[in-house]
Protein backbone atom coordinates (compact mmCIF):
# COMPACT_ATOMS: atom_id res chain seq x y z
CA UNK A 1 0.00 0.00 0.00
CA UNK A 2 1.75 3.71 -0.93
CA UNK A 3 1.18 6.44 1.03
CA UNK A 4 0.04 9.33 -0.32
CA UNK A 5 2.88 12.06 -1.25
CA UNK A 6 1.40 14.24 2.08
CA UNK A 7 2.60 11.34 4.45
CA UNK A 8 5.79 10.98 2.77
CA UNK A 9 6.37 14.38 2.67
CA UNK A 10 5.61 14.62 6.75
CA UNK A 11 7.70 11.91 7.03
CA UNK A 12 10.71 13.04 5.14
CA UNK A 13 10.19 16.29 7.12
CA UNK A 14 10.81 14.22 10.33
CA UNK A 15 14.11 12.98 9.24
CA UNK A 16 12.83 9.88 7.47
CA UNK A 17 14.83 9.39 4.18
CA UNK A 18 13.13 6.44 2.85
CA UNK A 19 10.29 8.19 2.94
CA UNK A 20 12.00 10.42 0.98
CA UNK A 21 13.70 8.18 -1.35
CA UNK A 22 10.07 6.80 -2.03
CA UNK A 23 8.79 10.56 -3.33
CA UNK A 24 11.62 11.08 -5.37
CA UNK A 25 10.81 7.22 -7.11
CA UNK A 26 7.42 8.64 -7.40
CA UNK A 27 8.37 11.62 -9.14
CA UNK A 28 11.48 11.25 -10.66
CA UNK A 29 10.30 10.45 -14.72
CA UNK A 30 7.67 13.44 -15.08
CA UNK A 31 10.30 15.80 -13.67
CA UNK A 32 12.73 14.51 -16.02
CA UNK A 33 10.50 14.93 -18.60
CA UNK A 34 9.23 18.24 -17.92
CA UNK A 35 13.00 19.41 -17.88
CA UNK A 36 13.75 17.52 -20.68
CA UNK A 37 11.09 19.13 -22.81
CA UNK A 38 12.02 22.46 -21.90
CA UNK A 39 15.78 22.11 -22.28
CA UNK A 40 16.02 19.55 -25.21
CA UNK A 41 19.15 17.30 -24.24
CA UNK A 42 19.20 14.63 -22.25
CA UNK A 43 22.41 15.72 -20.15
CA UNK A 44 20.82 18.78 -19.17
CA UNK A 45 17.64 17.44 -17.93
CA UNK A 46 19.43 14.95 -15.76
CA UNK A 47 21.45 17.82 -14.11
CA UNK A 48 18.33 19.93 -13.93
CA UNK A 49 16.56 17.22 -12.21
CA UNK A 50 18.74 16.29 -10.05
CA UNK A 51 19.51 19.93 -8.39
CA UNK A 52 15.66 19.86 -8.49
CA UNK A 53 15.39 17.14 -5.90
CA UNK A 54 18.51 17.86 -4.32
CA UNK A 55 16.53 21.29 -3.59
CA UNK A 56 13.33 19.80 -2.57
CA UNK A 57 15.00 17.62 0.12
CA UNK A 58 16.92 20.78 1.30
CA UNK A 59 13.63 22.74 1.57
CA UNK A 60 11.42 20.22 2.90
CA UNK A 61 11.40 21.84 6.57
CA UNK A 62 10.28 25.28 4.59
CA UNK A 63 7.70 23.54 2.29
CA UNK A 64 4.55 24.23 4.36
CA UNK A 65 1.96 21.92 2.33
CA UNK A 66 -0.34 25.19 0.90
CA UNK A 67 0.51 23.45 -2.61
CA UNK A 68 0.54 20.30 -3.48
CA UNK A 69 3.97 18.68 -3.24
CA UNK A 70 3.93 17.86 -7.17
CA UNK A 71 3.61 21.43 -8.01
CA UNK A 72 5.92 22.50 -5.58
CA UNK A 73 8.72 19.86 -7.37
CA UNK A 74 7.68 21.24 -10.96
CA UNK A 75 7.91 24.63 -9.93
CA UNK A 76 11.57 24.22 -8.79
CA UNK A 77 11.73 22.41 -12.34
CA UNK A 78 10.97 25.43 -14.12
CA UNK A 79 12.76 27.99 -12.52
CA UNK A 80 16.30 25.31 -11.94
CA UNK A 81 15.50 25.09 -16.69
CA UNK A 82 15.03 29.24 -16.78
CA UNK A 83 18.29 29.99 -14.75
CA UNK A 84 19.67 27.30 -17.24
CA UNK A 85 19.10 28.86 -20.25
CA UNK A 86 20.08 32.12 -19.26
CA UNK A 87 23.56 30.73 -18.00
CA UNK A 88 23.71 29.29 -21.09
CA UNK A 89 22.28 32.32 -23.32
CA UNK A 90 19.97 30.13 -25.64
CA UNK A 91 17.18 28.43 -26.79
CA UNK A 92 16.48 25.48 -26.20
CA UNK A 93 17.60 22.72 -28.69
CA UNK A 94 16.02 20.59 -30.58
CA UNK A 95 18.87 17.57 -31.28
CA UNK A 96 16.70 16.09 -34.92
CA UNK A 97 18.08 13.32 -36.75
CA UNK A 98 18.81 14.11 -40.31
CA UNK A 99 16.83 10.48 -41.19
CA UNK A 100 15.07 7.72 -39.43
CA UNK A 101 16.60 4.85 -39.64
CA UNK A 102 14.17 2.17 -39.50
CA UNK A 103 16.19 -0.90 -38.19
CA UNK A 104 17.28 0.91 -35.51
CA UNK A 105 14.01 1.42 -34.28
CA UNK A 106 12.53 -2.29 -34.28
CA UNK A 107 12.46 -2.31 -30.49
CA UNK A 108 10.78 1.01 -30.33
CA UNK A 109 7.47 0.10 -30.64
CA UNK A 110 4.98 1.40 -28.82
CA UNK A 111 2.97 -2.19 -29.45
CA UNK A 112 3.59 -5.45 -31.31
CA UNK A 113 1.23 -4.23 -33.53
CA UNK A 114 2.91 -1.51 -35.02
CA UNK A 115 4.25 -1.39 -37.88
CA UNK A 116 8.19 0.51 -38.92
CA UNK A 117 6.27 2.51 -41.06
CA UNK A 118 4.32 3.73 -38.16
CA UNK A 119 7.18 3.78 -35.85
CA UNK A 120 9.24 5.98 -38.67
CA UNK A 121 6.00 8.45 -38.79
CA UNK A 122 5.41 8.69 -34.52
CA UNK A 123 9.46 9.52 -34.03
CA UNK A 124 9.34 11.89 -37.16
CA UNK A 125 5.88 13.55 -35.83
CA UNK A 126 7.69 13.59 -32.19
CA UNK A 127 10.75 15.09 -33.87
CA UNK A 128 8.68 18.15 -36.05
CA UNK A 129 6.60 18.91 -32.51
CA UNK A 130 9.88 18.82 -30.50
CA UNK A 131 11.70 21.77 -32.90
CA UNK A 132 8.51 23.40 -32.82
CA UNK A 133 7.91 23.90 -29.68
CA UNK A 134 11.14 24.54 -29.22
CA UNK A 135 10.69 27.75 -31.46
CA UNK A 136 7.90 28.80 -29.00
CA UNK A 137 7.79 31.62 -26.53
CA UNK A 138 8.93 30.34 -23.14
CA UNK A 139 5.42 31.75 -21.35
CA UNK A 140 3.05 29.59 -23.90
CA UNK A 141 5.89 26.88 -23.43
CA UNK A 142 5.29 25.85 -20.06
CA UNK A 143 1.54 26.31 -20.43
CA UNK A 144 1.39 23.75 -22.56
CA UNK A 145 4.13 21.52 -21.60
CA UNK A 146 2.77 21.71 -17.49
CA UNK A 147 -1.55 20.90 -19.16
CA UNK A 148 -0.47 18.61 -22.21
CA UNK A 149 2.53 16.22 -20.43
CA UNK A 150 1.55 16.56 -16.65
CA UNK A 151 -2.34 17.10 -16.95
CA UNK A 152 -2.43 20.31 -14.13
CA UNK A 153 -5.57 22.38 -14.28
CA UNK A 154 -5.62 26.04 -15.16
CA UNK A 155 -5.65 27.03 -11.89
CA UNK A 156 -2.56 24.76 -11.21
CA UNK A 157 -0.89 26.61 -13.23
CA UNK A 158 -1.90 29.72 -12.81
CA UNK A 159 -0.58 29.16 -9.39
CA UNK A 160 2.56 27.83 -10.38
CA UNK A 161 3.45 31.12 -13.04
CA UNK A 162 1.96 33.23 -10.56
CA UNK A 163 -0.54 34.66 -13.24
CA UNK A 164 -4.38 34.61 -13.68
CA UNK A 165 -6.55 32.40 -15.43
CA UNK A 166 -7.21 33.85 -18.14
CA UNK A 167 -3.74 34.66 -19.14
CA UNK A 168 -2.87 30.87 -18.79
CA UNK A 169 -6.11 30.15 -20.76
CA UNK A 170 -4.64 32.75 -23.70
CA UNK A 171 -1.23 31.62 -23.42
CA UNK A 172 -2.66 27.93 -24.13
CA UNK A 173 -5.13 28.88 -27.13
CA UNK A 174 -2.32 31.22 -28.66
CA UNK A 175 0.48 28.39 -28.33
CA UNK A 176 -1.74 25.92 -29.54
CA UNK A 177 -2.71 27.63 -32.53
CA UNK A 178 0.88 28.87 -33.35
CA UNK A 179 1.92 24.61 -33.41
CA UNK A 180 -1.08 24.02 -35.47
CA UNK A 181 -0.08 26.24 -38.14
CA UNK A 182 3.62 24.81 -38.28
CA UNK A 183 2.92 21.41 -38.22
CA UNK A 184 0.17 21.69 -40.61
CA UNK A 185 2.15 23.71 -42.65
CA UNK A 186 4.88 20.76 -42.05
CA UNK A 187 2.79 18.01 -43.37
CA UNK A 188 1.50 19.85 -46.56
CA UNK A 189 5.17 20.51 -47.37
CA UNK A 190 6.19 16.63 -46.86
CA UNK A 191 2.62 15.82 -48.62
CA UNK A 192 3.93 17.92 -51.78
CA UNK A 193 7.73 16.53 -51.29
CA UNK A 194 5.75 13.21 -51.83
CA UNK A 195 3.52 13.74 -54.65
CA UNK A 196 6.95 15.69 -56.11
CA UNK A 197 8.82 12.40 -55.79
CA UNK A 198 6.08 9.79 -57.10
CA UNK A 199 5.45 12.53 -59.72
CA UNK A 200 9.18 12.32 -60.84
CA UNK A 201 9.30 8.50 -60.20
CA UNK A 202 6.60 7.44 -62.65
CA UNK B 1 -13.49 36.14 -37.07
CA UNK B 2 -15.19 34.60 -34.21
CA UNK B 3 -14.53 36.75 -30.88
CA UNK B 4 -15.42 33.46 -28.87
CA UNK B 5 -12.18 31.52 -29.92
CA UNK B 6 -10.16 31.90 -26.83
CA UNK B 7 -13.45 30.40 -24.52
CA UNK B 8 -13.34 27.38 -26.62
CA UNK B 9 -9.88 26.45 -24.49
CA UNK B 10 -11.78 25.52 -21.58
CA UNK B 11 -13.99 22.98 -23.57
CA UNK B 12 -11.13 21.89 -25.36
CA UNK B 13 -9.61 21.01 -22.53
CA UNK B 14 -12.86 19.56 -20.35
CA UNK B 15 -12.40 22.32 -17.89
CA UNK B 16 -15.68 24.12 -18.53
CA UNK B 17 -18.28 24.26 -15.88
CA UNK B 18 -21.66 23.31 -16.73
CA UNK B 19 -22.87 26.29 -17.52
CA UNK B 20 -20.00 27.62 -19.82
CA UNK B 21 -20.04 24.39 -21.41
CA UNK B 22 -23.61 24.56 -22.54
CA UNK B 23 -22.82 27.89 -23.58
CA UNK B 24 -20.46 26.72 -26.02
CA UNK B 25 -22.41 23.70 -27.36
CA UNK B 26 -25.12 26.17 -27.96
CA UNK B 27 -22.56 28.66 -30.00
CA UNK B 28 -20.56 25.94 -31.45
CA UNK B 29 -23.83 24.30 -33.28
CA UNK B 30 -24.80 27.86 -35.48
CA UNK B 31 -20.81 28.54 -36.11
CA UNK B 32 -18.91 26.84 -38.47
CA UNK B 33 -15.68 28.74 -37.90
CA UNK B 34 -15.26 27.71 -34.35
CA UNK B 35 -16.10 24.25 -34.97
CA UNK B 36 -13.46 23.95 -37.38
CA UNK B 37 -11.19 25.43 -34.40
CA UNK B 38 -11.98 23.09 -32.35
CA UNK B 39 -11.50 20.49 -34.57
CA UNK B 40 -8.26 21.99 -35.02
CA UNK B 41 -6.74 22.41 -31.45
CA UNK B 42 -8.30 18.56 -31.28
CA UNK B 43 -5.31 17.64 -33.91
CA UNK B 44 -2.35 19.66 -32.55
CA UNK B 45 -2.99 17.60 -28.93
CA UNK B 46 -2.90 14.43 -30.96
CA UNK B 47 0.22 15.50 -32.62
CA UNK B 48 1.70 16.32 -29.04
CA UNK B 49 1.30 12.67 -27.97
CA UNK B 50 3.99 12.14 -30.21
CA UNK B 51 6.70 13.83 -28.36
CA UNK B 52 8.28 11.05 -26.50
CA UNK B 53 11.11 11.70 -24.00
CA UNK B 54 14.02 8.82 -24.12
CA UNK B 55 14.64 6.30 -21.43
CA UNK B 56 16.87 7.49 -19.31
CA UNK B 57 19.12 5.72 -16.03
CA UNK B 58 17.50 6.94 -12.94
CA UNK B 59 18.61 10.31 -11.70
CA UNK B 60 18.53 10.26 -8.37
CA UNK B 61 21.07 7.36 -5.73
CA UNK B 62 18.75 6.62 -2.78
CA UNK B 63 20.05 8.94 -0.01
CA UNK B 64 21.04 6.27 3.08
CA UNK B 65 21.29 7.20 6.89
CA UNK B 66 25.03 7.18 7.89
CA UNK B 67 26.62 4.39 9.99
CA UNK B 68 26.39 4.34 13.41
CA UNK B 69 30.03 4.40 14.82
CA UNK B 70 30.11 2.22 18.49
CA UNK B 71 31.54 3.91 21.39
CA UNK B 72 32.08 2.78 24.78
CA UNK B 73 29.09 4.46 25.64
CA UNK B 74 27.39 1.45 23.61
CA UNK B 75 28.76 -0.94 25.73
CA UNK B 76 26.96 -2.46 28.70
CA UNK B 77 28.30 -1.79 31.79
CA UNK B 78 28.57 -5.44 32.52
CA UNK B 79 30.31 -6.07 29.67
CA UNK B 80 32.89 -3.39 30.41
CA UNK B 81 33.87 -4.77 34.19
CA UNK B 82 33.95 -8.35 32.52
CA UNK B 83 36.33 -6.84 30.08
CA UNK B 84 38.47 -5.40 32.80
CA UNK B 85 38.70 -8.16 34.31
CA UNK B 86 40.03 -10.56 31.71
CA UNK B 87 42.73 -7.26 30.72
CA UNK B 88 43.56 -7.54 34.58
CA UNK B 89 43.53 -11.50 34.81
CA UNK B 90 45.58 -11.54 31.51
CA UNK B 91 48.05 -9.21 32.75
CA UNK B 92 48.23 -10.74 36.43
CA UNK B 93 48.51 -14.00 34.74
CA UNK B 94 51.77 -13.18 32.25
CA UNK B 95 53.18 -11.21 35.24
CA UNK B 96 53.03 -14.23 37.71
CA UNK B 97 54.02 -16.48 34.78
CA UNK B 98 57.26 -14.41 33.60
CA UNK B 99 58.02 -13.97 37.89
CA UNK B 100 58.07 -18.13 37.94
CA UNK B 101 60.89 -17.87 35.00
CA UNK B 102 62.69 -14.58 36.04
CA UNK B 103 65.14 -14.28 38.41
CA UNK B 104 64.11 -12.42 41.50
CA UNK B 105 66.12 -9.33 40.99
CA UNK B 106 64.68 -8.94 37.29
CA UNK B 107 60.80 -9.37 38.99
CA UNK B 108 61.63 -6.54 41.21
CA UNK B 109 62.98 -4.16 38.90
CA UNK B 110 59.71 -4.80 36.54
CA UNK B 111 57.48 -4.49 39.49
CA UNK B 112 59.43 -1.08 40.30
CA UNK B 113 59.03 0.60 36.84
CA UNK B 114 55.38 -0.36 36.82
CA UNK B 115 54.72 1.22 39.83
CA UNK B 116 56.93 4.27 39.07
CA UNK B 117 54.44 4.88 35.99
CA UNK B 118 51.31 3.82 37.87
CA UNK B 119 52.44 6.64 40.43
CA UNK B 120 50.60 6.69 43.72
CA UNK B 121 49.29 2.70 44.20
CA UNK B 122 45.53 2.84 43.82
CA UNK B 123 43.19 0.47 45.35
CA UNK B 124 43.37 -1.34 41.96
CA UNK B 125 46.96 -1.72 42.20
CA UNK B 126 46.91 -3.14 45.69
CA UNK B 127 44.26 -5.69 45.06
CA UNK B 128 45.85 -6.87 42.10
CA UNK B 129 48.74 -7.26 44.45
CA UNK B 130 47.23 -8.87 47.06
CA UNK B 131 46.35 -11.34 43.92
CA UNK B 132 49.85 -11.79 42.34
CA UNK B 133 50.93 -12.41 46.59
CA UNK B 134 48.29 -15.36 46.67
CA UNK B 135 49.57 -17.66 43.70
CA UNK B 136 52.98 -16.11 44.26
CA UNK B 137 53.78 -18.39 47.30
CA UNK B 138 52.51 -21.76 45.61
CA UNK B 139 54.39 -20.58 42.37
CA UNK B 140 57.40 -20.33 44.17
CA UNK B 141 57.33 -23.37 45.14
CA UNK B 142 57.11 -24.61 42.04
CA UNK B 143 60.06 -22.79 40.93
CA UNK B 144 62.32 -24.02 43.69
CA UNK B 145 61.49 -27.49 42.49
CA UNK B 146 62.57 -26.96 38.85
CA UNK B 147 65.58 -25.15 40.25
CA UNK B 148 66.30 -28.24 41.95
CA UNK B 149 66.11 -30.48 38.85
CA UNK B 150 68.28 -27.94 36.53
CA UNK B 151 70.51 -28.07 39.22
CA UNK B 152 70.68 -31.77 39.38
CA UNK B 153 71.68 -31.52 35.41
CA UNK B 154 74.10 -29.52 36.08
CA UNK B 155 75.46 -31.56 38.52
CA UNK B 156 75.52 -34.41 36.54
CA UNK B 157 77.26 -32.77 33.43
CA UNK B 158 79.65 -31.72 35.34
CA UNK B 159 80.17 -35.01 37.09
CA UNK B 160 80.31 -36.32 33.54
CA UNK B 161 83.03 -33.57 32.09
CA UNK B 162 85.07 -34.38 35.57
CA UNK B 163 84.79 -38.53 35.75
CA UNK B 164 85.82 -38.15 31.70
CA UNK B 165 88.90 -35.82 32.31
CA UNK B 166 90.02 -38.26 34.95
CA UNK B 167 90.30 -41.55 33.00
CA UNK B 168 92.76 -42.54 30.25
CA UNK B 169 91.87 -41.45 26.79
CA UNK B 170 89.94 -44.43 25.64
CA UNK B 171 86.52 -45.29 24.52
CA UNK B 172 83.46 -44.28 26.51
CA UNK B 173 82.48 -46.88 28.90
CA UNK B 174 79.36 -48.49 29.50
CA UNK B 175 79.00 -46.48 32.85
CA UNK B 176 79.58 -43.14 30.57
CA UNK B 177 77.07 -44.06 28.07
CA UNK B 178 74.48 -44.68 31.26
CA UNK B 179 75.85 -40.99 32.67
CA UNK B 180 75.25 -39.67 29.34
CA UNK B 181 72.18 -41.18 28.76
CA UNK B 182 69.41 -38.83 28.95
CA UNK B 183 71.50 -35.75 28.53
CA UNK B 184 70.47 -33.94 25.45
CA UNK B 185 66.65 -34.33 26.70
CA UNK B 186 68.05 -32.51 29.67
CA UNK B 187 69.40 -29.59 27.61
CA UNK B 188 66.37 -29.72 25.03
CA UNK B 189 64.38 -29.00 28.60
CA UNK B 190 66.60 -26.49 29.53
CA UNK B 191 66.30 -24.50 26.34
CA UNK B 192 62.59 -25.14 25.79
CA UNK B 193 62.47 -23.31 29.22
CA UNK B 194 64.24 -20.71 28.38
CA UNK B 195 62.61 -19.67 25.13
CA UNK B 196 59.31 -20.10 27.50
CA UNK B 197 61.00 -17.51 29.97
CA UNK B 198 61.61 -14.97 27.31
CA UNK B 199 57.85 -15.23 25.30
CA UNK B 200 56.62 -14.80 28.97
CA UNK B 201 58.48 -11.87 29.63
CA UNK B 202 57.32 -10.16 26.35
CA UNK B 203 53.89 -11.19 26.88
CA UNK B 204 54.17 -9.78 30.77
CA UNK B 205 55.63 -6.38 29.68
CA UNK B 206 53.04 -5.93 26.84
CA UNK B 207 49.79 -6.72 29.35
CA UNK B 208 51.65 -4.41 31.77
CA UNK B 209 51.78 -1.62 29.13
CA UNK B 210 48.34 -1.83 28.29
CA UNK B 211 47.26 -2.12 31.48
CA UNK B 212 49.07 1.02 32.70
CA UNK B 213 47.95 3.13 29.51
CA UNK B 214 44.23 2.28 30.29
CA UNK B 215 44.52 3.51 33.78
CA UNK B 216 46.55 6.68 32.60
CA UNK B 217 43.68 7.52 29.91
CA UNK B 218 41.22 7.04 33.06
CA UNK B 219 42.86 9.41 35.04
CA UNK B 220 43.38 12.38 32.20
CA UNK B 221 39.90 11.77 30.95
CA UNK B 222 37.88 11.06 34.36
CA UNK B 223 36.12 8.52 32.89
CA UNK B 224 36.98 5.21 32.29
CA UNK B 225 37.81 4.58 28.76
CA UNK B 226 38.77 1.23 27.83
CA UNK B 227 40.38 2.16 24.04
CA UNK B 228 40.44 -1.85 23.36
CA UNK B 229 36.73 -2.10 22.76
CA UNK B 230 35.66 0.83 20.78
CA UNK B 231 36.48 -0.52 17.73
Amino acid sequence: MTAPDEELVARATAGDLDSFNQLVARWERPIYALAYRTLGREEDARDVSQEAFMRAYRGLKGFKGEAKFSSWLYRITLNLCRDWMRRERRAPLVAVPEGVDPTELADQRASPMESVEELVARREMSDAVAKAMAELPEEQRSAILLKEYHGLTFQEIADMLGCPLSTVKTRLYQGLSVLRRRLERRQAEEASLRRARFESSS
Amino acid sequence: MCNERERLIGFVYDEADARERAAIEAHLSECGDCRSEIDGLKSVRQDLLAWSVPKHDPVWRPLAPPRPTPTWRDVPAWMLAAAAAVVLCAGVTGAVASRLLLPPAATATGAMTASAVAGAPSATDNAAAAQVSITDAQLRALEQRLRAELRADLDRVELLVTHQRSQPSGPPTLADAAALNGLPARVAKIEDLQRMQLSLNVEFDKKLNESVSTRMAARNDGAIVFTNFAR
